[in-house]
């Protein structure tokens, strides 16, 4: 089976190449605000498991709509191929070569995806190009991309759009989802007879493959969780170095493996959603650029205040106030007001001096060696989590074809994802954590389908 | 006041034009008049220069005109310094005689004129009309073969450039043909001028030298040959060197004689001393004449040359040079105000002017335009507007024609509009519509150029350009412009257009986006 091409063609500086970036999840696609950026057809093949299943073409824009109208006029009727025969005729004409540049797609039988910026006023070129499309005969859907959100000129694009293509729809390059590219596929089943089962068998590839990606995604998060909660730090230290400087040392340490660990997760996710310029840069002034480990990120994108009371309430905390007293009780407040010493009403009162004397437990073993980690503080779950969901999020929605990278997204006073979670949710994520914190691999093992449920739910609604 | 235009004037005209393009035209007209009104009567170079100093004035620093007059001083002391230095080291080291060996004749002439007859043979051949390099094939290969590389290399770097380097290029490379079609000849003589004063002063330091060094010092010349070099042919060609001055200084003064020369002769083995040391000192009037003959002079005549032609090349630029008609244009039109006198119920005062005014010069009426429109445009286009942005360019509209949509009545348009500018006054502007927000395609760059062949390369062209308006402000959309001319949008399309335009190296083509407070 040949494989199926799409030209995207459209006047210049429409946002061809960008809608074709996006559909293609390709960010390499050369885009400018200046017209001509594209000069010469290039393919951008769609693979999946490997294997291209479908090729969009991008092109340069008309140059010489009128004079191309005038002569494909000319053939029509006349030739099989009246795209064919234009480019055969004029082949020595320099002038007209971005014009049968953007033609040879079409002569090969490529289907036509004709884009057109809808926040402007319909133009004569605009007509005469689509007149000129229609002329080639060969299968055609229009896509409006708006530039802005001007819409006083949609509905002429709309009915002179009707007259000319198989099929039309919205199409934003910069804003389009997930969801609706698939819905662009989609349509593109009705332009052509001919093609509708192969449309329809790389509809099901795509979406099947989407799925894939989410599954993926489960397990790096999931695995990203176990390898940085059980996290521990184990280091010798000379007897004649000064205790607390070490102890700093370490914790720095141990928050600079944490917080590799976690950028190594993003940037599989980044991978496996094929962004190679964009990515999600936590921003400065949001909270979850701060410091994994500082308070303003626990208290706000932990868990609400009364997830807290219902952790408080289910009183587990007994081990950590043990572990925590071995600590010099540094954190003793903490824990105890989670577990069930102060009860309840403490943890509703104290939710916000809660997370104040974080500090990771410091076991010393031995005289030689310290060690740090594993964190006993389930917030940590729920921010790692929390962070996770937001930069799947950023990254899932991002249009490959916006290329107004930002230095750093501003997120600051957004919700965490899971302060809506559930009690049952919550209990379950607890149970898994202390398992974790406390090496019960058994434990861990059997509530690890549990938690793909709960990150996969959430991941879906994500992505919807 | 200065009389004689020169190359700074040249450059501070292009440099100020380049700074007024953007300001409105009615700001630039009231400037430039009051300018005429000081100069009244005078002619328009004395009108431009008069222009030029006003603007400086009040430009306040050193305009690039300016800095390049000085810079070119500096640069001519310096050559004239540097040659000077240069032959007068050269002709001190050269006349040397400690009473053995007197200084070879014959090594002067190799030393001091035959290489500047090469040079100055060079310098003839390339002044020849019609490329004088081109005579020679194998220069005509290699020139050849450099444009091939150039081209080459030129497509090669557009291939791998963005569209907006590849725009700022293409225009940059146009402005730089034009500048170079307007001051490029002016500035090859001005090198050429500039060699010979190098030349020149050359000369002047080895007969400074020589001359120094034949009072101080006690100087002796002779020749020597190897060959069987008879002294009668050695003397014939001294005299036929010296007829240009043999009128005034005869043999024995102006160039040695027969006898001189004989005894002059040196054969190494038998050493001076049987040499007459009058023979000896005959030859030194001669070398200097020759020096003065055949070095000095010819540059001389070089130079006054080149200044001759980079004066002529200098008035033909000035005439080329749109900027320059389009100033004395300006400064010429009367002044129009469009709003209308205060209704003062049938009796208007008007206050005159407490000192007359002078008579002003013959005053230019505004110039007719023809305005292209796309036809899709034309049935509700505010006429009314565009007459006013029109009349406040100095411009008054007297024909409206559309540019059909179709491409066979597109290519009959040019020869059309050619016959109508015929029609009108000689100064008369071709106006088109355009809107910002449409990339310039190629097609319309085409009949912009099939336009300007059609029409001569006088006659101004102008492009108007408008833009969309933003959303809501005339929802719902009868589109743009038939509500109301709008400013172009998005500074980048400005700038795409200016440089399209750029990129068509036409001097007399004119990019005029539409502003709304242009007062
Ligand atoms: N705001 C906004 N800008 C867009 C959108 N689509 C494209 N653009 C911008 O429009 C400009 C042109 O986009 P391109 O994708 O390069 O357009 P093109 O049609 O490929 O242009 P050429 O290759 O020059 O013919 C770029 O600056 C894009 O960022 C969109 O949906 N929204
Ligand atoms: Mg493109």
């Amino acid at each position: 089976m040949p494989v199926l091409e799409i030209a995207v063609i459209g006047h210049p500086n429409e946002g061809k190449s960008s809608v074709l970036s996006t559909l293609a999840e390709d960010d390499s696609v050369r885009v400018s605000p200046f017209p001509g950026e594209t000069t010469k057809c290039r393919a951008f093949p769609v693979l999946i498991d490997g294997r291209e299943i479908l090729r969009f073409i991008d092109t340069p824009g008309f140059q010489h709509p009128e004079r191309l109208l005038y002569e494909l006029k000319k053939l029509a009727g006349k030739e099989a191929n009246p795209a064919e025969a234009l480019r055969q005729r004029f082949v020595s004409d320099t002038s007209l070569r971005d014009d049968l540049e953007l033609l040879a797609p079409v002569a090969r039988g490529a289907a036509i995806l004709y884009v057109a910026d809808g926040s402007r006023p319909l133009r004569q070129v605009d007509r005469d190009e689509m007149e000129a499309l229609r002329l080639t005969e060969r299968p055609r859907m229009a896509v409006i991309n708006c530039k802005d959100d001007d819409q006083r000129y949609l509905e002429d694009w709309r009915s002179e759009f009707r007259r000319n293509f198989n099929a039309n729809r919205m199409f934003n390059a910069h804003r389009v989802t997930y969801a609706e590219r698939i819905a662009l596929l989609d349509a593109l089943q009705a332009i052509d007879q001919e093609w509708q089962p192969v449309i329809a068998e790389v509809v099901a590839a795509v979406k099947k493959d989407w799925q894939a990606r989410l599954d993926t995604s489960v397990e790096i998060i999931l695995a990203m969780l176990e390898e940085i909660l059980a996290f521990r730090l184990n280091e010798s230290r000379s007897r004649l170095r000064d205790e607390a400087a070490f102890m700093a040392r370490l914790r720095k340490k141990y928050c600079a493996s944490v917080a590799e660990k976690e950028k190594r997760a993003q940037e599989r996710l980044r991978d496996l959603f094929r962004h190679r310029r964009f990515y999600y840069r936590l921003a400065g002034h949001s909270i979850l650029d701060q410091d994994l480990f500082s308070e303003t990120t626990w208290s706000l994108l932990g868990l609400s205040r009364q997830q807290l009371v219902i952790l408080g309430a289910l009183g587990g905390a007994a081990v950590a106030v043990g572990l925590d007293a071995l600590a010099g009780g540094a954190s003793l407040g903490l824990f105890a007001s989670l577990g069930g010493v102060v009860g309840a009403a403490g943890a509703w009162l104290g939710g916000e001096q809660l997370v104040k004397g974080v500090k990771i437990i410091g076991i010393p073993l031995g005289e030689e060696s310290l060690q740090i980690g594993p964190n006993s503080n389930i917030n940590l779950l729920f921010v790692l989590m929390n962070r996770m969901f937001l930069y799947f999020q950023e990254t899932i929605n991002w249009a490959h074809g916006r290329r107004d990278y930002p230095e750093a997204v501003a997120t600051a006073g957004q919700a965490g994802f899971t302060q809506r979670w559930p009690a049952g949710q919550i209990k379950t994520c607890r149970a898994w954590f202390e398992a974790l914190i406390h090496d019960e691999s058994e434990t861990v093992s059997r509530l690890r389908p549990e938690m793909r449920e709960i990150i996969a739910a959430s991941l879906m609604e994500i992505s919807r | 006041m200065k009389t004689t235009w020169s190359i700074g004037d040249s450059i501070d005209l292009e440099y100020f034009a380049a700074l007024d393009q953007d300001t409105p035209y009615q700001t630039l007209r009231e400037r430039d008049r009051q300018v005429v009104e000081e100069v009244s009567g005078a002619a328009k170079e004395q009108a431009l220069a008069a222009w030029l100093q006003a603007r400086r004035r009040e430009a306040g620093r050193a305009t690039p005109g300016e800095i390049f007059t000085s810079a070119l001083g500096v640069v001519r002391l310096f050559l004239a310094l540097f040659g000077l230095i240069f032959g007068f080291a050269a002709g001190w080291g050269f006349f040397i005689y400690l009473g053995q060996a007197p200084v070879n004749v014959l090594y002067f002439f190799v030393v001091f004129l035959l290489p500047q007859w090469f040079f100055l043979l060079l310098a003839v051949v390339a002044l020849l009309p019609g490329h004088g390099f081109g005579l020679y094939p194998p220069l005509q290969l290699a020139g050849t073969l450099l444009r091939y590389c150039y081209t080459a290399a030129w497509k090669k770097l557009f291939n791998c450039l963005g569209a907006e380097k590849r725009l700022r290029l293409t225009a940059f490379a146009s402005q730089g043909r034009l500048f170079a079609g307007r001051l490029g000849k002016v500035f090859f003589w001005l090198a050429v001028s500039l060699t010979q004063i190098f030349a020149c002063a050359i000369n002047i330091g080895v007969l400074a030298s020589a001359l120094l060094k034949i009072a101080v010092t006690d100087l002796a010349f002779g020749w020597q040959s190897t060959m069987a070099f008879s002294a009668e042919k050695l003397f014939a060609a001294v005299r036929f060197l010296a007829l240009p001055w043999s009128w005034l200084w005869p043999e024995g003064v102006g160039h040695p004689s027969l006898v001189q020369i004989v005894g002059s002769h040196i054969v190494l083995k038998e050493g001076i001393v049987r040499l007459q040391s009058e023979d000896l000192v005959s030859w030194w009037p001669f070398l200097l004449l020759c020096l003065v003959a055949y070095g000095l002079l010819p540059r001389l005549v070089l130079w006054l040359f080149c200044r001759w032609q980079g004066r002529r090349a200098l008035a033909q630029s000035l005439s080329r040079m749109p900027e320059a008609d389009e100033l004395w244009q300006r400064m010429r039109s009367p002044l129009v105000t469009t709003a209308g006198l205060p209704d003062t119920g049938g009796e208007i005062a008007i206050t005159m002017p407490a000192t007359p005014r002078k008579e002003r010069p013959e005053s230019a009426p505004a110039r007719p335009a023809l305005l292209l429109v796309p036809a899709e445009l034309q049935p509700d286009l505010p006429k009314d507007a565009i007459t006013d942005w029109l009349a406040r360019q100095g411009l008054s509209l007297t024909a409206l024609r559309p540019i059909p949509a179709e491409y066979g009545a597109q290519l009959a348009l040019p020869a059309a509009v050619a016959e109508e500018m015929k029609t009108l006054a000689p100064a008369a502007a071709l106006c088109l519509l355009a809107e910002s927000w449409l990339p310039p395609i190629a097609s319309f760059m085409e009949l912009l150029r099939q336009l300007r062949q059609a029409i001569g390369s006088e006659g101004q062209i102008i492009l108007l350009l408008i833009g969309k308006g933003k959303n809501g402000e005339s929802t719902p959309a009868p589109a743009p412009p038939s509500s109301a001319l709008v400013p172009p949008d998005d500074p980048v399309m400005v700038t795409v257009w200016r440089q399209k335009l750029a990129a068509l190296a036409d001097p007399a083509l004119r990019l005029l986006p539409f502003a709304a407070e242009d007062s």
